[in-house]
């Protein structure tokens, strides 16, 4: 009886461990025991709660980002939409539009620009990297356009405690992210729209030969992630009670860098919403790790950067193996037919 | 080429020196033996065939032969002209003078053939710069060694046919000048009179010496071009032949380990009232939209009737019947769907209107290959599967179970990746893919290429039952004695043009060869089932 209990408890421990998303998870947990032993402030709640807050907000606009990629795209733009999202809703609340409106104000803008970049996407058959480049410096633009690069606050309380409502002693946005992960863990694997976006990532043309709207699944992801991104912005201007047209820059970078650490494949068809999670803790957690251990700022830079070559490279090496290691089976492509 | 001081020796004489000896190769898998004991030879000069199902361990072997399993991770021993050889990667397999010729060309669309040719290993000049002028003279010689002198050096690969394309891997093959060249289904992608062209091309590179071994589906190929057979089964040689000697029957059964009684199981038809019929319709190019490559084509199709659309190559039959599922606009004519005009616009509305196609390549538009064969399985079903978009897992296993059961898909559940399937198994997947969405019109395009006997047999009972229950099939191949033996009627086309329906009973494939190479002309014959 006993026994059993425990093969059934080491089965299950097994099999948590055999997860995919374990291969990110346990590095996470290593950095975390090196810091806290190094820094016990590491572990401080407050500490915590500040980094988990970071976490949350990059986390938003990452979730977004996963289903783009794994439907076979890219977007460049989330940073700036960061940007005019939480400005958008910012200059609303000073010209005294109500908390509700202004922050769908916000979230529409993001769906503007989100629609733009789906449908340019898909009607002109331009590739999502080129789209959402040029979004991105159309976005930024806007931005400093409105702003003239002023920041504008101040916001009524009311919408400062949006993110700063702290519930046992941790920020809303980091109850929001946790919401979202399970709905979005959800649309994935359980909805007709997240097989589609697998389907689409893998074989755009047998998805569209099994009946599948490609075209209307591409442009979701998009809107989707441009949503999501501008509300990320929308909480980092409540978070910060100002918004400035700076906001978000350099963005799209780490949250991509986040989804790929994940093990999202860049070439689409597979990606987990848990892994990208911990993708985003992970850069975050690193660069907290560094400022709390007093790292010289500048190195940040060239960790992440490692870390981002080193993910890859160990996925590669795991798909090769099991390549290898597994049934035989040949990669290669069919030459096109004239 | 590998030019030896032997003399030729007649063809079927065992008397010519042996350049390939793989003996007792044993290669394991965690949990599987691809490869037991495995002795084969082969003689200078001749085509060894391998013969085998899927999973009969032929790819296995060549990947050792070729280096891919690097020595010691296989027991047995290689011998390449007498001498050991332990190969640890595929350059060093080449060195050695092997060249493979992968079914999937690994070749380059955009660079010119003479780049494709020397890729990886250009000829360099004394300065370390690449010699271009060189380069393009010796591509020139070896284009003319396959019978490609009439085609330029500097033109880009794409503008190639297949058969071309084909012909320039080999080409590129020979650049290394190999003593033993290996093809894995050179002529899945090729019409007849090209394969034929490739095989009168072989047979010269032969006569110099050349040793071939020829994996492929193709039993009537391998009859006519091989000297002789290996047959494998589950990772062991089951046969080795002589093909004078050979006969059809026991090749087949010993590479299916039974007796294949009826390769082409009867059927009893019924045919029922004209479900889909096509007046006069015409289909651009898929590239060129301007131009018609289907023009003024005319068919009926009953409940329960099977009609083998045939044609070669080019003759517009696949953009046809694309053009019919939606992915190709239809420029002309009128398609009616129980006496109701149907007009395609993609293949959703298609699948809607219950009508679904099983594409010519499955990799390319027919299946995903990361997803699982459940995954794949509902992909054109995901609204039965599913209520407000939320699928329900409940309905999915079973309905994937129905088709996985009935379909007799060897997997070890419906969880595993549709990439990691044998060709027929992935074949079985697509069809159940289409089955799901419960069609009433069903278009085959070319359903048993590239698979083994067994599942196209399977295939061809899956087709009958099919039509048993009073679906209508539209089935193109490229295989003649299938056309003949599956369809009620035969529809012949020649370039995009209608030349007219044939009863498949009362033509042979010789008659059927004449009527659409143009050679005797048709007459127009009407429907006359």
């Amino acid at each position: 009886m006993r026994e059993d209990q425990t093969k059934g408890a080491s089965k299950w421990i097994r099999g948590l461990l055999g997860r995919p998303e374990m291969g990110i998870f346990i590095p996470l947990l290593i950095l975390c025991a090196l810091t806290a032993i190094l820094n016990p402030n590491f572990l401080s709640k407050s500490n915590m709660a500040d980094t988990l807050n970071y976490v949350s907000l990059d986390f938003i606009i990452a979730v977004g980002m996963t289903f783009t990629i794994i439907s076979g795209g890219m977007d460049l733009s989330v940073g700036s939409t960061v940007a005019l999202g939480g400005y958008v809703t910012g200059l609303a609340l000073v010209n005294h539009v109500p908390v509700f409106a202004a922050v769908l104000l916000g979230l529409l803008t993001g769906a503007v620009i989100g629609l733009a970049n789906g449908l340019i996407i898909v009607m002109f058959r331009i590739p999502p990297f080129i789209t959402t480049l040029g979004m991105m410096n159309i976005v930024k633009g806007v931005v400093n356009v409105l702003s003239e690069g002023r920041p504008v606050f101040p916001f009524p309380d009311s919408f400062n405690a949006l993110a700063q409502t702290r519930i046992w002693g941790f920020p809303t946005p980091v109850y929001m992210a946790l919401l979202l992960l399970i709905a979005a863990v959800f649309l994935l694997k359980n909805t007709s729209f997240g097989r589609s976006v697998m389907a689409v990532g893998g074989n755009e043309a047998a998805a569209n030969t099994s009946g599948i709207d490609v075209n209307k699944v591409k442009v979701i992801t998009y809107v989707m992630t441009a949503v999501l991104a501008s509300f990320s912005g929308i909480l980092l201007a409540s978070k910060s009670g100002t918004a400035t047209p700076g906001a978000g820059d350099g963005y799209e970078m780490n949250i991509i860098a986040a989804v790929i650490i994940g093990g999202t494949s860049l070439s689409g068809g597979s990606g987990s919403i848990i892994s990208t999670a911990i993708g985003c803790a992970l850069i975050k957690v690193l660069n907290n790790a560094m400022v709390i251990l007093s790292i010289n700022t500048y190195w940040q830079n060239i960790v992440i950067g490692a870390i981002i070559i080193a993910a890859v490279i160990i996925d590669t090496l795991r798909r090769e193996s099991a390549l290898r290691g597994g049934k035989s089976k040949r990669g290669g492509f069919r030459p096109s037919r004239n | 080429m590998a030019a030896s001081g032997l003399p030729e020796t007649e063809r079927g004489e065992s008397v010519s020196r042996v350049t390939l000896e793989m003996s007792h190769i044993t290669k394991r898998f965690p949990g599987v033996t691809a490869l037991d004991d495995v002795s084969i030879k082969a003689y200078e000069g001749e085509t060894l065939a391998l013969l085998g199902e899927n999973g009969a361990g032929k790819s296995t072997l060549m990947k050792i032969l070729s280096g891919f399993y690097p020595a010691g991770s296989y027991d047995g021993e290689i011998r390449v002209d007498g001498k050991k050889a332990a190969f640890m990667n595929t350059s060093q397999s080449e060195k050695a003078g092997i060249a493979m010729i992968y079914q999937e060309l690994n070749m380059h669309n955009e660079i010119t053939v003479a780049e494709n040719l020397f890729l990886g290993h250009w000829r360099k000049n004394k300065w370390g710069a690449i010699d271009w002028k060189g380069l393009y003279q010796e591509a020139g010689n070896y284009l003319e060694t396959v019978g490609l002198g009439f085609v330029k050096p500097d033109a880009p690969l794409r503008t190639l046919n297949p058969s071309q394309q084909q012909l320039v891997a080999i080409a590129k093959a020979l650049t290394a000048d190999p003593e033993i060249l290996v093809l894995d289904e050179p002529t899945a992608a090729l019409s007849e009179e090209e394969s034929e062209n490739l095989y009168r091309i072989l047979e010269k590179l032969k006569a110099n010496g050349l040793t071939c071994l020829l994996i492929s589906h193709k039993l009537d190929e391998v009859f006519a071009h091989a000297q002789r057979m290996v047959v494998m089964r589950d990772g062991r040689v089951i046969g080795e032949h002589d093909t004078k000697e050979a006969k059809l029957d026991l090749i087949i059964s010993e590479m299916i380990g039974r007796t294949l009684e009826d390769y082409y199981p009867g059927r009893e038809t019924s045919l029922g009232e004209i479900l889909f019929e096509a007046r006069n319709i015409s289909v651009p190019y898929p590239y060129n939209r301007s131009r018609n490559i289907v023009s003024g084509v005319n068919f009926k199709v009953r409940k329960g009737e099977i009609l083998g659309i045939c044609g070669l190559v080019g003759s517009g039959r696949s953009e046809l019947v694309n053009a019919i599922f939606g992915k190709l606009p239809v420029t002309g004519g009128e398609l009616y769907m129980d006496g109701k005009r149907y007009f395609p616009k993609n293949p959703k509305d298609a699948i809607e209107k219950k009508i679904a196609l099983v594409t010519e390549d499955r990799k390319a538009d027919g299946m995903v290959g990361m997803l699982s064969i459940s995954q794949n399985l509902t992909l054109s079903s995901l609204k039965k599967v599913a209520s407000h978009g939320i699928i329900n897992k409940k309905t999915e296993r079973s309905e994937c179970g129905h088709y996985f059961e009935k379909l007799h898909v060897k997997a070890q559940n419906m969880s595993v990746l549709v990439q990691t399937l044998s060709g027929g198994n992935q074949q079985k997947v697509v069809l159940g893919r289409c089955l799901m969405a419960g069609p009433r019109l069903l278009i085959l395009d070319e359903p048993t290429r590239g698979i083994d006997i067994g599942a196209k047999n399977e295939i061809y009972k899956i087709m009958n039952s099919l039509a048993g229950e009073g679906i209508s099939i539209i089935m193109i191949s490229s295989e003649m004695p299938e056309l003949l033996s599956m369809s009620n009627r035969l529809l012949l086309l020649a370039n995009g043009k209608c030349l007219g329906e044939v009863a498949a009973d009362r033509y042979t494939e010789e008659e059927i060869m004449k009527l659409i190479t143009g050679a005797v002309p048709a007459e127009n014959g009407e429907e006359s089932a």
